[in-house]
């Protein structure tokens, strides 16, 4: 046991002095086998000052293997062999709570025999579980560095690269040791050192916390890297700054795939104005042509009538006549994609249905037909006037010419509310289309599928083009032999 | 005033169409026709700038095509209008195109009086003419 001075002030300094420590003492007297634990000793156990021990309770405390038996050897060490330990080991204290504990012993020899070990009891568990904690964060940190895909790297402040990680090299294309070489400006493009210099310096002086920015960069083979660069800066205690901490995302290969993004767009806008510029042209050009022709022609009846009795000219006249027409369609088309969005009102669906069934109510009743419709006279659309009606006429008219003459003929006209639009099916019991075989044809230009007399096949070209150019979509569903559906979507007007 | 001369002035580049409008209205005209023509806005412009500084007698009717080279028919109204009693012409605006906008962009000019589009037929001749007589 350690010497106790016999001054009583110096004596419960000391036991002062221990508490604070957490350092307790302890000795075994091998010859009475009794064991002795001071204040402190018991405390750190965790057991009342009254607390009786030996040997055998004492061991008990330590109840993973590892304590157990390091205690257990090291005791027996000193006892045999006269060797002093200090060890570090887990303790379960009498309230259940594992401690780290730090226990150093002495063996006592008389007449080169043991007979007794004294030592230092004490509590390190918050130190420990420091280092455990520093150990775990260390672990953590160093298993992001190596590990994530973002470049990280630290320099001083003459641009010297101190550290660098796996993501870094893999992004620049250098080796760790090559990296070391280099500084900042081997890397930036040299255009963009300036700016990163400008803010490094903000960083410096604590104008910034953190410094944000779009880099180029240059991979070692040259190539310009697009990145993303975080830029931040690590400070002593005293604040003053020791090095900067640089993080890099590689967004090259977003850059790349935007830039190609945006050249197929200005491809096809390009595309889409040589083609508009085409039909202008086309549409222009051939219009004065016929416009000619025709003006001629009519002359030429005016100086010669009897010319009209020719055969041939009457021929001529007829295709002056369809060259016309077809130009006339032709500029419709080209002007329904120039029509713009002032025009688009919000119109009633139902008012426009019976507006149109009224017009055309003379061959309904002459091809008897039954017309069913089925719409809301709530129901809005956006529409430009004169498409809507153009639209609901083709689509009528449609069902009349091409009804089944072996049939009564049946017209059902239903409008349902999808999200955003407003659909409206024209169900007829008429010859339908096949549309298998004409899927490519259906809504071209002078396409007709029927040997009807009034069949022009310019209807549902106009029709597709004006839906589509007031942001609607036309599908059409037919069976032959059974009828047709055209499904059209307009814009809700709501 | 059954025999007073119409002076009629086309302007239009393309010779086919100058050829069967002059032949038209000489067929649907009941009266004399002077006929003022011109190949592209230019010319047109440059004879207007020297008739109206020397108070020339102007035609009745100006017939302008917007789609020509060297001057088009809007740069010819934007430029026209500059001039001093240049509202004293009467512009009719003839052209193949149908749009809207086009139209409307036509009749934003005072000395726009009306717009027709092409082609020419006699139906359209007699009613340019009747408008002339009153």
């Amino acid at each position: 046991m350690i010497a106790m001075p016999q001054n009583k002030n110096y004596k419960s300094l000391l036991e002062k002095t221990t508490l604070y420590a957490k350092m307790g003492s302890w000795e075994l007297d091998l010859k009475s086998h009794e064991l002795y634990w001071n204040r402190v000793t018991k405390l750190i156990h965790g057991v009342s000052e009254n607390f009786e021990c030996n040997i055998n309770e004492a061991l008990k405390f330590y109840k993973d293997a590892y304590s157990k038996n390091l205690m257990i050897n090291s005791l027996k060490n000193a006892i045999e062999k006269n060797e002093e330990f200090d060890i570090k080991i887990k303790l379960t204290t009498a309230l259940n709570e594992e401690i780290w504990v730090r226990s150093v012993g002495i063996p006592v020899i008389e007449d080169g025999v043991c007979t007794s070990v004294y030592g230092l009891f004490q509590d390190i568990d918050i130190e420990e579980k420091k280092k455990e904690k520093l150990h775990k964060q260390i672990q953590f940190i160093s298993h992001v560095l190596e590990n994530t895909s973002i470049g990280i790297a630290s320099f001083d402040e003459f641009g010297h690269i101190e550290k660098v990680n796996s993501g870094l090299c893999e992004i620049l294309g250098y080796r760790k040791y090559e990296m070391k070489k280099l500084t900042y400006k081997d890397v930036i493009f040299k255009e963009d050192i300036n700016k990163f210099l400008i803010g490094l310096n903000k960083l410096k002086n604590n104008k910034i916390q953190s410094y944000t920015s779009k880099k180029r960069y240059r991979h070692k083979n040259g190539n310009i890297l697009y990145v993303h660069l975080v830029l931040t800066v690590i400070r002593n205690i005293n604040k003053e700054p020791i090095n900067y901490l640089a993080q890099i995302i590689d967004l090259t290969p977003q850059y790349k795939n935007e830039e190609k993004l945006n050249s197929y767009l200005d491809i096809t806008t390009d595309q889409n104005q040589r083609l508009l510029n085409f039909a202008n042209i086309v549409s222009h050009n051939l219009k004065s042509h016929s416009g000619n022709l025709e003006m001629l022609l009519e002359l030429l009846h005016e100086e010669q009538p009897q010319l009209l009795d020719n055969e041939l000219m009457y021929l001529l006249g007829k295709s002056v006549e369809n060259l016309s027409e077809t130009i006339q369609h032709l500029n419709e088309v080209v002007l329904m994609h120039k029509a713009n969005d002032k025009n688009i009102e919000t119109l009633n669906l139902s008012h426009f249905i019976d507006k149109t069934i009224e017009n055309v109510s003379a061959s309904i009743k002459a091809e008897n037909i039954q017309v069913d419709i089925q719409v809301n006279n709530e129901l809005t659309v956006k529409a430009i006037p004169a498409y809507l009606e153009s639209i609901l006429l083709n689509l009528i008219t449609n069902a009349i010419k091409y009804k089944d003459e072996n049939k009564k003929a049946l017209l059902k006209i239903v409008a349902n509310k999808i999200t955003n639009y407003i659909e409206i099916n024209f169900v007829d019991n008429g010859l339908g289309i096949d549309i298998e075989k004409n899927k490519s044809k259906l809504f071209g230009m002078y396409n007709t599928f029927h040997s009807n007399e009034n069949a022009r096949g310019i209807g549902l070209f106009i029709t597709k083009n004006q839906v589509e150019a007031i942001g609607g979509t036309i599908d059409l569903e037919s069976k032959v032999g059974v009828g047709s559906t055209f499904k059209v979507k307009l814009l809700n007007g709501k | 005033m059954e025999n007073k001369t119409n002076h009629i002035c086309i302007i239009d580049d393309d010779p086919l169409f100058r050829f069967s409008s002059k032949k038209m209205i000489e067929i649907g005209s009941c009266s004399n026709t002077c006929f003022l023509i011109f190949e592209n806005g230019l010319e047109a412009y440059s004879y207007f700038v020297e008739a109206l500084k020397t108070n020339s007698k102007l035609p009745n009717l100006i017939l302008l095509d917007i789609n020509m080279p060297v001057m088009d028919g809007w740069e010819f109204l934007e430029k026209i209008t500059l001039l001093e009693n240049s509202k004293n012409l009467k512009i009719t605006v003839v052209s193949s195109s149908s749009g809207s906008d086009d139209i409307l962009k036509a009749k934003n000019y005072a000395i726009v009086n009306d717009y027709i589009t092409k082609p020419f037929n006699m139906a359209k001749i007699k009613r340019i003419l009747s408008k002339l007589k009153n």
